[in-house]
């Protein structure tokens, strides 16, 4: 028998080891389970919701967006758990989505979650999650946040900015810059209620969407539209394919519009031919035709026997010239002429007894520094080198051809590029897109212009500039003249090749690529106009398009200088001054 | 004497549960109106970007190239080629035939269609 004293004890010990061991226990769940435990319970309480990044913008170079996001909401239906479709199909109806009984058809139709809706106003997602939410079908009408890809300006730059698919782009810079643009998405753990119902709770864990960085590009939506609008004209009257334009700026490089018609709409893209997708500047390479004579004459004027070439008199009084079994022609004919007159009056036969006096690999050269037979690298997606045959490779009549534009190939850009060098004293400048990427405002890579490489003699590029000033004036360019400036530049005329071998006699690719103005060029531009059918020449189908671009461009350039005066004088218009678009219609160019 | 305090203690527990049952059910109500918040920002900041995106429409050069060109009565097709022309050939007044603003776009570029 214990004494009672013992058994006191004996009652304590057992208490004291119990609580010990559930001490023990409770610790052990807290310190040693204690992250699965809070596992189990955020399971359990909560639900982890994706928050998308939002995509980065685009802007051109004054700041307007060119791609930018737009909130919006898609309703999603789970029709198996409405309690009354029909109900359910008038309260959608009343929201204008479409009649009662259509809607009626579908919930009946489909038996399990579908989209409804994409892409609906966000107030009136919002109205509608209300009221189904009071007349208690929210557990079959789900209404999420959504964002949708919108371009302001639409067609007007499609072929730059590209378009997005469901997830990512498509084509364009959407496409090529993907990966800085998509950002990073985030989550967030809401509190679930009792009757299941999510809340945001502060405490709950949350990681913020890093969103994609925005692209700032050296393209003016301004000249893009003056492009545009001009090319639109031109193919439309002339009945050609498609035309496209390049401009650029002398001195920098930068890319200041990259335009071409027809385009498509990049918010129905899927809608438009693949092929309208492609940036035909930099995606298309065809022959030059004669504005690749401009490689041709520097090569002449760099070459050691530089003077004896230019005091030459070149005949072709007879119209052709023979080398070998083959002819090549002029279209009319030119008589004896000079130097400057091969350009001017683009004589094939002329440029061509030129070309047999010069050193292929000097040629070679001079085209490479040019930019001709390497891609560019502006940054837009499938981006051609063209095709430049090494000298080794070039017999008397395959060198005779490339001396007016034949058996090779490149890009507009390339093309815009070349003359840009010539505006630029004989440097070349790296033709660049991009200006800066940016993220949540600050600047994480800015690209300057970059001075590549010096390709010709400043005397040459000023020699060239004497020869294209009269292509404009007395030559087969004048119709690209533009009123009170110089302007200097030249045609181009290829013909296509057909598919059986040999070229087209109607198939052909007019072209002009110029610079403006002659002293101190300010924009340099190069047009293509694709198989006009109701014109022969590139004089009379490019040059119209040209003069247009470099009118307005100046009148463009005219009303933002003034707008500048007005905004430096407090943004106030001074008494009895014009309005600067006024100014601008009414400003004759050089007055 | 020790009910009393025994209720007391009850008592102040009780108020400790309300207390933080309201505290949380605040924190919950606050933290959704925050995203409220935050979303009509987003919503506020899409709406001026909107604004601003149409403001460089309307003032793009060719919007109002075009809107001159039919103030100057010339066919609603033609813009700039034809002011073009017709101030090298140096006739026709040039200013629009009324203040910018005191018609409508539409009834301009209807008036310029008709001729």
């Amino acid at each position: 028998m214990r004494s009672e004293g013992g058994r006191f004890r004996l009652a304590v010990s057992a208490l004291l080891f119990c609580w010990l061991v559930l001490f023990g226990v409770v610790a052990w769940h807290q310190l040693v389970r204690g992250s699965h435990h809070r596992h189990q319970a955020e399971v359990q309480h909560g639900v982890r919701v994706s928050l998308p990044a939002p995509r980065g913008r685009m802007f051109d170079r004054l700041g307007r967006p060119l791609a930018t996001n737009r909130s919006v909401s898609s309703i999603r239906i789970l029709p198996q758990y409405a309690k009354d479709k029909d109900t359910l199909a008038a309260i959608l109806a009343g929201f204008g989505f479409a009649e009662r009984r259509t809607i009626r058809a579908e919930l009946m139709r489909r038996k399990r979650h579908f989209w409804f809706r994409r892409n609906v106003p966000v107030q009136l997602a919002d109205s509608l999650r209300r009221v189904v939410t009071r007349r208690g079908y929210s557990n079959c009408t789900l209404v999420d946040d959504d964002r949708r890809r919108i371009y302001p300006f639409g067609a007007s730059c499609a072929t730059v900015t590209g378009f997005l698919g469901e997830e990512c782009g498509l084509a364009g810079l959407e496409y090529q810059f993907d990966s800085i643009l998509r950002g990073r998405p985030g989550w967030r753990l809401l509190q679930k209620d009792a009757l299941g119902y999510s809340h945001p709770y502060p405490s709950y864990p949350t990681v913020e969407p890093v969103p994609g960085a925005d692209l700032y590009l050296t393209l003016d939506i301004d000249i893009q539209a003056i492009c545009q609008q001009a090319l639109e004209e031109r193919v439309r009257a002339t009945g050609a394919l498609k035309g496209a334009a390049v401009v650029m700026e002398p001195g920098s490089g930068r890319i200041l519009a990259v335009a071409e018609w027809p385009t498509y709409d990049p918010a129905a893209a899927t809608t438009a031919e693949r092929e309208r997708h492609r940036c035909t500047a930099v995606s298309d390479v065809f022959e030059p035709g004669s504005v690749f004579k401009l490689v041709v004459m520097a090569t002449a004027l760099e070459s050691p026997n530089a003077a004896e070439l230019v005091a030459r008199r070149y005949d072709v009084s007879s119209g052709f010239i023979t080398i070998g079994k083959y002819k090549i022609r002029d279209a009319h004919n030119h008589g004896v002429l000079d130097f400057d007159g091969l350009m001017v009056m683009s004589s094939n036969p002329g440029c061509a007894m030129l070309s047999m006096q010069l050193d292929p690999e000097q040629y070679y050269q001079i085209a490479r520094a040019l930019g001709f037979g390497s891609a560019l690298g502006v940054g837009l997606p499938d981006e051609r080198s063209g095709t430049l045959d090494r000298p080794e490779r070039l017999g008397t009549l395959r060198f005779a051809n490339i001396a007016f534009g034949q058996g090779l190939t490149t890009t507009l850009l390339q093309l815009c590029a070349a003359y840009n060098c010539v505006a630029s004293d004989g440097e070349f400048w790296r033709p660049y897109l991009i200006d800066s990427v940016c993220q949540n405002g600050r600047v994480i890579q800015r690209n300057r212009p970059v001075r590549v490489r010096r390709a010709l003699r400043p005397e040459t590029a000023r020699r060239l500039k004497d020869i294209m000033e009269k292509v404009v004036t007395e030559g087969t360019g004048t119709p690209a003249a533009v009123p009170g400036v110089t302007v200097c530049g030249k045609t181009g005329t290829a013909q296509k090749t057909e598919p059986g071998g040999g070229y087209s006699n109607t198939r052909s690719r007019m072209s002009f690529v110029g610079f403006l103005p002659k002293e101190a060029p300010r924009y340099c531009i190069a047009v293509m106009v694709d198989e006009p059918k109701t014109d022969r020449f590139a004089s009379t189908v490019a040059g119209p398009v040209f003069r247009e671009i470099g009118w307005n461009l100046l009148r463009l350039e005219r009303m933002r200088q003034q707008t500048e005066v007005w905004a430096a004088v407090g943004g106030v218009r001074p008494v009895g001054a014009k309005d600067p678009t006024v100014l601008a219609a009414t400003t004759r160019v050089g007055r | 004497m020790r009910c009393a305090r025994v209720l007391l203690v009850v008592f102040l527990l009780a108020v400790l549960g309300v207390l933080y049952v309201r505290q949380h059910s605040l924190s919950l109500k606050l933290t959704q109106r925050l995203d409220e918040l935050e979303r009509t920002i987003v919503l506020a900041e899409e709406e001026l970007d909107s604004i601003e995106i149409d403001i460089a429409r309307l003032t793009g050069f060719c919007r109002l190239d075009s809107f001159y060109a039919a103030a100057m009565r010339l066919p609603a097709g033609a813009s700039s080629p034809a002011v073009a022309r017709a101030e090298m050939a140096g006739g026709g007044s040039m200013q629009p035939t009324q203040q910018p603003g005191s018609r409508r776009g539409s009834e301009i570029a209807a008036a310029g269609a008709g001729n």
